[in-house]
């Protein structure tokens, strides 16, 4: 059985585009089991229907889908150290004005770390500075000394162990599991008898998961969308 | 609190008391743009008196651009109190007087107090994708904020934050290794 791991972004793009749904035909598709880790569902969850009054609804139907099994939650000793002892790795990366940056969240880090033990097959993740950090950690060094006008130094040992720890990881985003939703049929329900619908179709998702925090350019979904079409 | 943070919120305050001792049309503008170098220091050290500031100042630019007729004396008053505590390093003044700020300003209109949450609410989102912008995940921005991540997302995805991301791995790679999972 495949193994994806999901960060909370994915889950919450999905969710604002009333598409949470796609992911039960996906997993029976797949025959992949769909997991988070207690702290994404912290996030995902517990923070809007205890702390805020917002996006309550939106965790009620995350919510929903963790009852049924479609996603499963995990939770173990080994996960929650091995988060801590990433996210004290990713977090002493970069320093400026002799102060290490703090950069990533627990909760990222744990979903990494459930995807080392379970020996996942992909990592869902839509926010870019976790999936910098492991493509490209050089990029993500340039976007910080740019955007900070300050000089950022690199702890090049710890981003060499982070690298190591990481290598390998598959990443994909909530961009592709939209258009593999289109590419099954999952949302032919939706085409209309307007001209050019199924490219409308492709784009309004592509659009909607980008519309809600997904790190995905316009240029990207216009390649999606040459290539589907 | 860091030398280096305390340095920058006294000229931060001193600066916003000079541009609100004047009423004049480009003081939102400038408070605006204050609130943005304030967010530097608070994507560095992610302290509370930089983010605190950071979000004041944006919100006392938004409530001044829509009520520019609101008595902000008071207001004026507690920042002298807070640059006055900075200047005797006194910190715990200076941590209260920035809350007597916050309520100040939701007290502002009486009328007009959940549109000030709102206001306040907006702020801390919007300096939130600020600190993304510097290279904070989402989920770190959130926790820093004391916002939600799902506000933080919806914000994020309707700014160019993602056009200006480098592309690693071209999307075709990305979808072909996606479609071999769905097959």
């Amino acid at each position: 059985m495949k193994t994806i791991v999901f960060d909370a972004g994915p889950i919450i793009s999905l969710t604002m585009n009333n598409l949470l749904w796609i992911l039960e035909p996906l997993k029976k598709i797949s025959n992949a089991e769909f997991c988070i880790t207690e702290q994404v569902k912290h996030e995902l969850v517990d923070t809007p229907l205890n702390k805020t009054r917002k996006y309550m609804f939106e965790a009620l139907q995350v919510l929903h889908y963790i009852e049924n099994k479609t996603i499963e939650v995990i939770d173990n000793d080994a996960v929650r150290n091995q988060a801590l002892h990433l996210l004290s790795i990713a977090n002493n990366c970069f320093n400026a004005f002799g102060h290490n940056m703090q950069i990533l969240h627990e909760a990222e880090m744990s979903a990494i770390a459930l995807y080392l033990q379970k020996k996942a097959d992909a990592f869902v993740v839509d926010e870019k500075t976790a999936r910098l950090l492991m493509e490209s950690p050089d990029r993500l060094h340039s976007i910080m000394k740019h955007k900070l006008h300050t000089k950022v130094e690199k702890n090049k040992e710890n981003l060499n162990q982070f690298k190591k720890i990481t290598r390998g990881i598959k990443v994909i985003r909530s961009v592709e599991l939209v258009t593999l939703a289109y590419e099954k049929g999952f949302l032919d329900k939706y085409l209309s008898s307007m001209p050019s619908s199924r490219k409308t179709l492709l784009e309004s998702v592509l659009w909607g998961v980008k519309l809600n925090g997904c790190a995905v350019s316009k240029r990207e979904i216009e390649q999606i969308v040459r290539m589907e079409l | 609190m860091e030398s280096a943070v305390r340095n920058d919120a006294l000229q931060i305050i001193k600066r916003v008391l000079e541009i609100l001792e004047t009423k004049e049309e480009k003081d939102t503008m400038e408070l605006k743009e204050l609130s943005n170098n304030t967010i530097h220091n608070a994507s560095i050290f992610q302290d509370e008196c930089s983010i605190s500031i950071a979000v004041l100042i944006y919100a006392l630019s938004k409530i001044i651009e829509r009520n520019p007729e609101l008595d902000y004396s008071r207001v004026f008053n507690f920042l002298k109190e807070a640059r006055d505590s900075l200047e005797n390093d006194k910190e715990e003044e200076f941590d209260t007087t920035i809350k007597k700020l916050f309520s100040e300003i939701s007290r502002l209109d009486s009328k007009i107090r959940l549109y000030v949450q709102e206001v306040i609410n907006q702020a801390q989102i919007k300096k939130g994708s600020k600190l993304c912008e510097h290279g904070l995940s989402c989920a770190k921005a959130s926790q820093i904020l004391g916002i939600s991540q799902w506000e933080l997302m919806n914000y994020i995805g309707k700014t160019n934050l993602a056009e200006n991301a480098p592309q690693i791995i071209d999307a075709k790679a990305r979808l072909k290794f996606a479609r071999s999972l769905f097959a």
